[in-house]
């Protein structure tokens, strides 16, 4: 169960990283950009660290090294 | 000396020329170097380097490999033309680094173990089904032959563009070609990789000279903004909920379609160890925020300063925007040859993978088996001669294909490759999952995404073509391990 969630986090995390909660009618600025544009910038910078930390902590659990070696 | 002509924009010079011919020359030499480093005649040492890359080297490769000419002058094509949303294809460049997680950390151990040369012998060795194997394979030959043609075209228009005419469409492609063939046969996938070397760094070198002149020269966004709501009211809303799903799936289509990519596999299979494997692949993983990024925020400038641009002008806005960077900023005119070098280094380091990595499936999967006793010099001989006789025939396909409508078929890489990713993924993390299925699957899932993408409307609900054929790939797949596992009882006595 734990390397399901691990191994589908992100997918999760880029479905969340997707402005959905942004609405046509929203022109807030943020920087000179539109704050969806900062928002998905955002998502992509948290993604980017998401990933350096699963590559890090959690190589072993996609790497199944609890499973016997020889089993594919 | 002459480096670039700015009356048209974007040409180069005479200068600028002769230092586009110095570099493409010193790929040459680089092969060379490759040749001489070769320590044996084998398969393992031609196409993955003896398994001996370092953390620069590896890195290196994967990030010359991974943004194509595409990503130079496409990405900022696309963004000029939509936008503030096109801000999606740095989280779809990063999703790539999690399709690699899901099975390069297991992938790489059992190809150290089992000494696996390409994608085909993990396929087999997981499966034991060679029709799987052999189906795969040729999906992944399709979608790197179509890699290596649409780089190829624009590579010859490139030239053709950047040269004024001197330079025509043929002689560009041809000439490069024979360089990529040189180095390649030279030294195979070490000269490759040497060669991305150098690529990867004038990229580096190129993005930061863009990234300096859009945020210190032209003021960022926020400088521009006066222009782009006076050009373009409409980019700055957030995108309508077709646009957002569109998003998403062109999100897992990069997730699971250029994860694929049969030459980025074998750069897996070729790092020295793992902490170097994992070190460049978390590196990898930032790397959209320095590349994507200024890319599109260059296209989305340039609306501002080259307003109205068509379809295919807009295409060029690299080249637009350079030309104009460099003609203020004339303390900064070596960068513009650079940055056509790092287009060109780009659309190279793509081609010579791809090409490669064809040779090596040709070789690996499908003449081994018919000649199974070939001995390693044999086998690299043929992997060789594979590669010459690809590059001819693409060279000829390129040539002739120009302006054709079967260019559409071409454009047929990712939804296709995303295919494999069921047998890839589950084939690592489940230990359940049958060959059986997974062939079903994938055919399944091939004909779907290859007959609405040939049709009238190639994304239904703003999802793409290759991920409603993924989803009914995943599907077949799950309703055959439900009907072969209906009824049985006690532990499967065949679990691989």
């Amino acid at each position: 169960m734990k390397r399901l969630l691990v191994l589908l986090l992100p997918i999760i995390f880029l479905f969340l990283a997707v402005p959905w909660y942004f609405v046509e009618s929203s022109t807030d600025r943020l920087f000179g950009m539109p704050s969806w544009f900062i928002f998905a910038m955002g998502g992509s910078i948290i993604f980017a660290v998401l990933m350096a930390v699963l590559i890090g902590r959690y190589w072993e659990v996609s790497a199944r090294s609890e499973d016997n070696d020889d089993s594919r | 000396m002459i480096l670039a002509d700015h009356s048209s924009g974007y040409a180069l010079g005479i200068g600028g020329l002769v230092f586009i011919g110095f570099y493409v020359l010193t790929l040459i030499g680089i092969g060379w170097l490759g040749h001489r480093a070769k320590k044996e005649n084998t398969l393992d040492d031609h196409y993955l380097g003896g398994r001996s890359f370092g953390f620069g080297v590896l890195f290196l490769t994967l990030y010359a490999t991974q943004y194509s000419g595409n990503s130079f002058m496409g990405f900022v094509g696309k963004a000029y033309r939509g936008g503030f949303p096109i801000i999606y294809t740095v989280a779809a460049m990063m999703a790539v680094i999690g399709g690699y997680f899901i099975f390069a950390p297991r992938l790489y151990r059992l190809s150290n173990r089992r000494r696996f040369v390409t994608l085909g012998d993990f396929v087999q060795d997981r499966f034991s089904f060679r029709p799987l194997t052999i189906f795969i394979v040729l999906l992944g030959i399709f979608g790197l032959g179509n890699y290596i043609l649409t780089n190829l075209l624009a590579l010859g228009k490139l030239s053709e563009v950047v040269s004024d005419g001197r330079v025509n469409f043929n002689q560009a492609v041809i000439v490069l070609a024979i360089v990529m063939l040189i180095y390649e046969t030279m030294g195979g996938m070490r000269s490759v990789a040497w060669t991305d070397v150098t690529q990867g760094i004038i990229l580096l070198l190129s993005l930061g000279f863009i990234a300096f002149a859009l945020f210190f020269h032209l003021g960022g966004p926020a400088g521009v903004a006066e222009g782009l709501e006076a050009a373009r009211p409409d980019i700055w809303k957030p995108p309508i909920l077709e646009q957002k799903i569109t998003w998403l799936s062109s999100t897992l289509l990069f997730f699971f379609g250029i994860s694929m990519y049969p030459h980025a596999i074998q750069r897996i299979y070729a790092a020295r160890d793992e902490k170097t494997l994992k070190r460049s692949l978390q590196l990898m993983a930032f790397m959209p925020l320095f590349t994507t990024f200024f890319l599109v925020l260059l296209g989305v400038m340039a609306i501002s300063i080259f307003p109205g641009l068509g379809k295919e002008e807009s295409d060029r806005t690299t080249l637009l925007m350079v030309g104009k960077l460099v003609q203020e900023l004339p303390a900064l005119t070596i960068m513009g040859p650079l940055l056509v070098a790092a287009v060109i280094a780009a659309t190279m380091s793509t081609i010579d993978s791809a090409l490669l990595a064809i040779s090596s499936l040709v070789t690996n999967d499908l003449y081994r088996i018919y000649y199974p006793e070939a001995n390693n010099s044999e086998l690299t001989r043929v992997g060789k001669s594979t590669s010459i006789i690809i590059m001819i025939l693409v060279v000829m396909l390129t040539i002739a294909l120009q302006g054709q409508t079967i260019w559409r078929l071409l454009e047929i890489k990712l939804e296709v490759l995303a295919q494999i990713a069921p047998a890839v993924m589950l084939g690592i993390q489940c230990k359940q999952v049958k060959a059986r299925s997974i062939f079903v699957g994938v055919i399944v899932g091939t004909l779907i995404a290859v007959y609405l993408t040939m049709g009238s409307n190639p994304k239904p609900y703003g999802i793409h073509a290759g991920i409603w054929g993924l989803g009914m790939n995943f599907l077949t797949i799950l309703i055959i391990q439900f009907a072969m596992n209906k009824g049985r009882t006690g532990t499967p006595t065949e679990e691989r």
